[in-house]
């Protein structure tokens, strides 16, 4: 009994340092973004309650609803897009062939870098005037692109997305495919299974696990993600790319408006909590 | 016969996307090198391969100017505070997340369940939803225009990281060696700090490494938070390149090149560690 207390004792004190300091970065600024949520606040200002006025507001604004939109659309397609690639690119590395470390350590780069470099990178790349993107597209087809403009925007900054994210879908999935024993697939040889009935039945079955838990945080990342778009096109052209990371950020610091802010940051706050609850799901399986 | 010929499909199938992978990652990086190493003057000329190399961008960015002077320009203060910070960051929550973490992978005491869910939770929430209170808070507290506060902001994501990954770290080292250890009258204290943290160090220094990649990477902190130049890091000193009305594209990618190179080599020493964490779980042994 008085070991257990002692050992118990010996947890809080080794833990106490970290999470306090969680507690006052972290948790506390959680709690106060849904307390102040609740109050009409400007800068400068003491804030004063006013229910569910901000939310009220928010909901009545057409670029929130745009932006809960766009958010949904460009997080959606982008997971997508990044699966199946990611899949398409771990199946490719795990055959063998001439020059398969070089490529795949070119492949694994993007994972690497920092997104606001990314991004500098691609405002470069998509340059309408002196961009490769639209040398290359002049020379094969004669023609330029406004990449950044209203029309490929979103197609862009998608584009973005799926460039840097894929090789985290595709190393986790080739270390997944790895652990896929190679005589399961022989059986099926011998038993006559076409590649898609392998791919289907033996390689899928194998990864979902690790498809799964990669999808979700994936997709809380994509959907939270603020550093590229920011960069690229500070939620225009108009407000095409206002995700609605950049919807609260302008609120709070272009409109001044941190009650509605704080409203905006709450309502994200159940979508990402479900998706964490299936990851500790099954992590925990 | 016929298996001769499919045998070759395969081959040339493979190859050519070895080639569309290698070119789909590769080219944005190829333009971002060729810009930082060619003279300004040949930006302007649309040629995709470049005739001379020069290190002018690079000397710019570090201060040295050659022709016109360009006093301001330079990012070396930003480089500098960038670095600065990060390694407070790093130290701090390897720190905290090494003594945290073992409490949560072996000690027993009640609350640890709930604090081990709150930690993943902590890490894989976006930091956009503190965002609004963390700026307010810290206006209040006086933390704004600081580099403690840029610390402490930063800390809430580096410090969850590193309790999830120690402690999914810990677990791994065989809880036999400590049982003997502690047989053998090694007290507690001594376990810990003579066995299990030696025992443990690649996965801690991969930890803190990553733990400095994630503060280096940051931009909404910093964005936020610092308004004075002469605090400023370097992220926030590449998004008022691209803010230019004449963007300087030599410099701009110069300066992505060096702000890459820290981050995407770190990654690359411990990328192994960083893969098996995550998903660990959920890849069967």
């Amino acid at each position: 009994m008085k070991l257990k207390i002692r050992e118990a004792l010996e947890g809080y004190t080794f833990s106490t340092p970290a999470f306090l300091l969680l507690f006052l970065v972290l948790f506390f600024p959680f709690v106060y973004v849904i307390y102040i949520s609740f109050f009409a606040k400007t800068f400068g200002y003491e804030p004063v309650f006013s229910g569910l006025k901000n939310y009220m507001e928010i909901i009545r604004d057409p670029v929130f609803k745009y932006s809960l939109y766009i958010s949904t659309l460009y997080t959606a397609v982008a997971v997508t897009f990044k699966l199946i690639l990611g899949l398409a690119f771990a199946i490719l590395f795990a055959q063998e062939f001439k020059g398969r470390s070089i490529v795949r350590t070119v492949a694994v780069i993007p994972w690497g870098m920092p997104l606001f470099v990314v991004a500098a990178i691609f405002f470069w790349f998509f340059d309408y005037n002196l961009g490769l993107a639209n040398i290359i597209l002049k020379s094969i087809l004669g023609l330029k692109l406004f990449w950044l403009g209203p029309e490929l925007v979103v197609f862009s900054i998608i584009y973005v997305n799926v460039w840097k994210g894929i090789p985290f879908f595709m190393v986790n999935f080739l270390g997944a495919l790895q652990t896929i024993p190679r005589s399961l697939y022989e059986a099926a040889e011998i038993d006559g299974a076409s590649a898609w009935q392998r791919f289907r039945h033996i390689t899928i079955p194998g990864i979902k696990y690790v498809m799964l838990i990669v999808c979700l945080l994936s997709t809380i990342w994509t959907f939270g993600e603020f550093d590229t778009i920011f960069f690229l096109t500070r939620g225009g052209p108009g407000y095409l790319t206002h995700i609605l990371p950049i919807y609260i950020y302008h609120q709070a610091f272009s409109n001044f408006n941190i009650g509605t802010a704080a409203a905006a940051s709450v309502v994200t706050v159940p979508i990402f909590l479900s998706l964490i609850s299936v990851i500790l799901w099954a992590l925990r399986r | 016969m016929k298996r001769g010929t499919s045998v070759l499909m395969k081959k040339v199938l493979i190859y050519i996307s070895a080639v569309v992978v290698f070119v789909w990652t590769a080219l944005p990086l190829y333009w971002m090198v060729i810009t930082a190493f060619r003279p300004e003057k040949e930006i302007y000329e649309g040629l995709v391969i470049p005739r001379e190399f020069t290190f002018e961008s690079v000397l710019e960015i570090f201060g040295f100017k050659v022709e016109h002077v360009t006093v301001g320009s330079a990012l070396t203060p930003y480089i500098i505070n960038s670095t600065y910070v990060s390694l407070i960051v790093m130290g701090v929550s390897t720190i905290l997340g090494m003594l945290g973490g073992y409490a949560l992978a072996r000690m027993r005491f009640p609350g640890k369940d709930l604090l081990s869910s709150l930690s993943l939770f902590a890490y894989v929430f976006p930091s956009v939803v503190v965002m609004v209170p963390i700026f307010f808070l810290f206006s209040t507290w006086k933390l704004v225009n600081t580099h403690i506060g840029l610390i402490l902001a930063l800390l809430s994501h580096s410090l969850p990281y590193t309790l999830w990954m120690l402690r999914g770290y810990f677990q791994t080292i065989p809880i036999d060696i400590e049982e003997a250890a502690f047989i053998d009258g090694c007290s507690r204290f001594r376990t810990i700090f003579r066995i299990v943290f030696p025992l443990s160090t690649p996965g801690i220094v991969a930890t803190a490494t990553y733990s400095f990649i994630l503060a280096w990477n940051n931009v909404l902190f910093p964005l936020i938070l610092i308004s004075r130049t002469d605090l400023q890091v370097l992220s926030i000193g590449i998004f008022n390149y691209m803010k230019a009305d004449f963007v300087p594209w030599d410099r701009l990618m110069a300066a992505s090149f060096i702000a890459t190179l820290p981050p995407t080599l770190l990654f690359f020493a411990i990328q192994r560690y960083i893969v098996a964490g995550l998903t660990a779980g959920a890849v069967k042994r």
